[in-house]
């Protein structure tokens, strides 16, 4: 589990056909949570925003001087340059070196923005184009002020082709240019609508554009941001560590405008989930994600132990069906497997029930999820059965369907160690008792994309994280099919009208409508079988206190303290 | 004895070619095309395709490639991370020390336990040290070093927190992942000492010995042990690759940076030319031992060196 994983930037199709979609789904989102909720992920957004109250209220009384802090963490970085990191261990540590110009935070089961490095913002009609306000008090560590020309660098930064950016650039989509309307007043522009990019701004880290001329490459290896935590050293193979920066006063104000109470931070490499659990039992770090979920349930309600379940926008782990492969094009066939799928039972048996049950193609607090659409396919083994006969696959004496003499058989082409191995051998357990007969073929990633690209299978592994529900059209498009991620081989034109709609639409309640209605029309498919909310799950030593999530599940610091 | 040295190159010089074949083609073993495979999901362009197999040199033929990588290795040059585009060769020369590091503790632990259990086993077989220790052995050949590293880290870190659970940094990190990984070692030492010191105290030549009135210690040391170590030299040798390799495991346990840790993180990142060059490194180890351990026995044994001269 964990590995340091490389990300792309989007799909194929989109650059080679020149389109406007930015499919920006990347092998690092589709993958990272098989470190980041890899093993387990638990919880719900009331769970978790009652932890960070009571964590919230501890923090205010909090006093005395600031102590240091480890954090496990599961990869070695690829680089510290936020821009070219594809790892999600390294968008942890940029969360502490860096600020973005706004925060998205999680709030009462949903999520807000909250000014950061920008005071105010302004979005055109068209979402084209971002006006951003920015904060005139503000230092980078190596001492030069933040101003407009800081957003223009970090921007342009991300896109020049030498920075190899693994994830970034795609999240930045269309970008065509930034302008300095005046020294603290920037003005970022797209090719073509880009609604997704308020979502997205929130986890650019703003870099300091002094330091990336001084050291070149070299930046990879001597972050210089804003934020809460300087950089301090960096030990192949060891640690990370940051410290305090006692002249911050432009955090974010829902968690902690002023320096942190922490005095350093030292994220120390831990692959293994055993070592990463044993070391928090000696007290040897202090916070750990990705834990066996066998280790969690031994300590979730001990004393000793905080136990952090946070919901996270994005695609739950679900099981893609193939639309166009018999006997899947039947949508009869298909929605018997999602009636025929008992959630409860995985997650129970597999996960010790650390996870919530997923029941459609948004997390609860990713926008466009529709709480309507809620337990609509419930597992119904009566109702699986009845669909079945209606396709005319009828149960034979040894209790299997078949059809004119032809067994009901479904290939399902798992992705061998990628957390979906315990869960696909469940799922043909359970739908033999449907009377479907499941072959499942392990194969390896990223090989295993040819395959898929193909239509090889019935039945294949998904996930996916982003801040904004426009990854649907890189997972669903009809241009996707046989280049993207586009699994299901699913095409509907109406679909792709109404996501590209959604995302050149700037008002936010009206974009979440459409996606609301995208979300119904994917339902209504039935080419995905949601499994459970990717989540991410932590464990902290009860002496930590004040530890606050982005709404993709990343640890802030900022008012953390010992 | 230089005699000696050419022959034995000419055996591991074929076997180095062999290995540096197998790396080669780790390459090619994996399933797809290697630029799509590194290239998925990235958007690539054909044109960026085709300027990465390029780059990689697989628009070449086979053989061709094969001649660039030897070439290269011939200047150190062991090729760049596709994960941190850093050359590999630095990648593994700052792991390297603390590898070596473990594997020399773990040997030394394995000698300051199997040599005492071992002789005092072969100088009084039957009584109940022996006894002790044979259990001791059996248990340590019985016991996968990796579970007996999670028993360790439970009982004395965890439990009584006596040592830290995290190999880095300070002297008594390194005593945990040491213990575990030169354990079973040091019973197979302990075993094999044993058995050959009471196999020597059955040979005419030490009731020689007593008959001149040397003392039971003078007859250990000149006659039993010279005698019996000899193949504990060679297993020592022949076990500083398994222990190496062990290293692997230990160190993803303890958390210890090495190149073991390295590996995994490797091959779970597919990060081909670091995995290609681990597995060259350790089996260049594994044959380099081999050939100091056959020179060894020349040094410790007159009659093989003779056989050298009459050969």
């Amino acid at each position: 589990m964990g590995a340091a994983m490389r990300e792309g930037e989007g799909t194929n199709a989109a650059r080679a056909r020149g389109t406007e979609a930015r499919p920006n789904l990347t092998r690092r989102r589709f993958m990272g949570l098989v470190g980041a909720a890899g093993g387990i992920a638990a919880g719900g957004g009331g769970l978790a925003a009652f932890l960070e109250a009571c964590s919230q209220g501890a923090t205010s009384t909090t006093s005395g001087s600031p102590q240091p802090m480890t954090m496990a963490v599961f990869q070695e970085p690829d680089t510290l340059d936020p821009a070219a990191s594809g790892l999600i261990t390294v968008g942890t540590i940029s969360r502490c070196v860096f600020d973005s110009l706004v925060w998205s935070l999680p709030k009462g089961g949903s999520t807000a923005f909250s000014p950061g490095l920008a005071t105010s913002w302004e979005v055109s009609p068209d979402a084209t184009s971002y006006t951003f306000h920015l904060r005139q008090d503000v230092k980078f560590h190596d001492g030069t002020t933040f101003d407009a020309n800081a957003v223009k660098s970090t921007f342009d930064h991300i896109v020049d082709p030498n920075t190899k950016s693994k994830g970034a650039a795609s999240a930045l989509g269309p970008y065509k240019e930034t302008q300095v309307v005046d020294s603290h007043t920037a003005k970022v522009v797209f090719e073509s609508p880009n609604a997704a990019f308020m979502n997205e701004v929130a986890g650019f880290s703003i870099t300091s554009p002094a330091a990336l001329q001084k050291y070149g490459a070299d930046f990879a290896k001597n972050p210089v941001g804003t934020g809460p935590f300087k950089f301090k050293e960096y030990v192949v193979g060891q640690h990370v560590t940051v410290e305090r920066n006692p002249d911050y006063s432009w955090g974010p104000a829902p968690i902690r405008s002023g320096p942190a109470l922490l005095s350093e931070i030292t994220f120390r490499i831990l692959s293994d989930a055993g070592a990463r659990f044993n070391a928090l039992q000696t007290g040897e770090v202090h916070f750990a994600p990705n834990l066996n979920p066998q280790d969690v349930a031994s300590v979730k309600s001990s004393s000793q132990y905080r136990f952090y379940q946070v919901a996270s926008t994005g695609m739950p782990w679900n099981i893609m069906i193939n639309a166009q492969r018999p006997p899947t094009d039947d949508i009869n066939v298909r929605k018997a497997l999602l009636y025929a799928t008992d959630q409860q039972a995985i997650i129970k048996t597999l996960y010790f029930g650390l996870h919530t049950a997923a029941d459609q193609v948004f997390t609860p607090i990713t926008p466009g999820y529709d709480s309507a659409l809620k337990g609509r396919y419930t597992h119904d083994a009566v109702k699986a059965g009845q669909l079945l006969d209606q396709a005319g696959w009828t149960k034979g004496s040894n209790g299997m369907r078949q059809k004119g003499g032809q067994p009901l058989k479904l290939t399902f082409i798992n992705i061998s160690g990628f957390g979906f191995d315990d869960i696909s051998q469940l799922l043909q357990s359970q739908y033999r008792d449907a009377g479907i007969q499941v072959d499942i073929s392990d194969q390896s990633f990223p090989a295993v994309g040819d395959a898929y690209n193909r239509g090889d299978h019935n039945l294949a592994d998904f996930f996916y994280y982003d801040v904004d529900p426009y990854f649907v059209r890189a997972i669903f498009g009809a241009d996707q099919i046989a280049h993207g991620f586009n699994w299901e081989h699913y095409a509907n034109p109406q679909l792709d009208a109404l996501v590209d709609r959604a995302n050149a639409t700037s008002d936010a309640a009206a974009r979440t409508r459409l996606y609301q209605q995208a979300n119904s029309i994917i339902e209504d498919a039935a080419v995905i079988i949601p499994i459970y909310n990717s989540d991410g799950l932590f464990v902290g030593s009860s002496k930590l206190k004040g530890v606050q999530f982005t709404v993709n599940a990343t640890p802030l610091f900022h008012g953390a303290s010992m | 004895m230089l005699n000696l040295l050419a022959r034995r190159l000419t055996i591991a010089v074929p076997v180095l070619f062999g290995v540096t074949i197998l790396v080669f083609l780790i390459l090619h073993l994996i399933p797809g095309d290697p630029a799509q495979i590194l290239l998925f999901g990235s958007r690539p362009t054909p044109e960026q395709i085709a300027h990465l197999r390029s780059q990689l040199g697989l628009d070449q033929p086979l053989p061709v490639q094969y001649l660039a990588y030897l070439a290269r290795l011939a200047h150190g040059d062991l090729g760049q991370s596709f994960i941190t585009n850093r050359p590999v060769a630095e990648e593994i020369a700052q792991r390297l020390p603390d590898t070596l590091e473990l594997t020399f503790a773990a040997m030394l632990v394995a000698v300051l336990i199997g040599m005492p259990v071992g002789i005092v086993g072969g100088v009084r077989p039957g009584s109940w040290a022996d006894r002790v220790g044979s259990g001791f052995a059996v248990l340590g050949v019985a016991v996968p070093y990796f579970w007996f590293a999670l028993v360790l880290v439970l009982i004395f870190a965890v439990d009584l927190h006596l040592l830290p659970s995290l190999g880095e940094g300070s002297w008594d990190s390194l005593i945990l992942p040491a213990v575990s990984l030169g354990w079973g070692l040091s019973a197979i030492i302990a075993r094999l000492l044993r058995n050959n010191l009471v196999e020597i105290y059955r040979q005419p030549y030490m009731q020689v010995a007593r008959a001149k009135g040397l003392t039971e210690r003078m007859i250990l040391y000149r006659h039993a042990l010279k005698n019996a170590l000899i193949p504990v030299v060679t297993i020592l040798g022949l076990q500083f690759g398994n222990v190496l390799s062990g290293a692997v495991v230990v160190e993803v346990i303890f958390g210890r940076p090495g190149i073991g840790s390295y590996l995994v993180q490797a091959i779970q990142a597919k990060d081909i030319p670091a995995v290609q060059s681990i597995v060259l490194l350790i089996a260049v180890v594994y044959i380099v031992i081999n050939l100091v351990v056959d020179l060894a026995y020349g040094l410790l044994d007159p009659r093989i060196r003779l056989s050298w001269v009459r050969q």
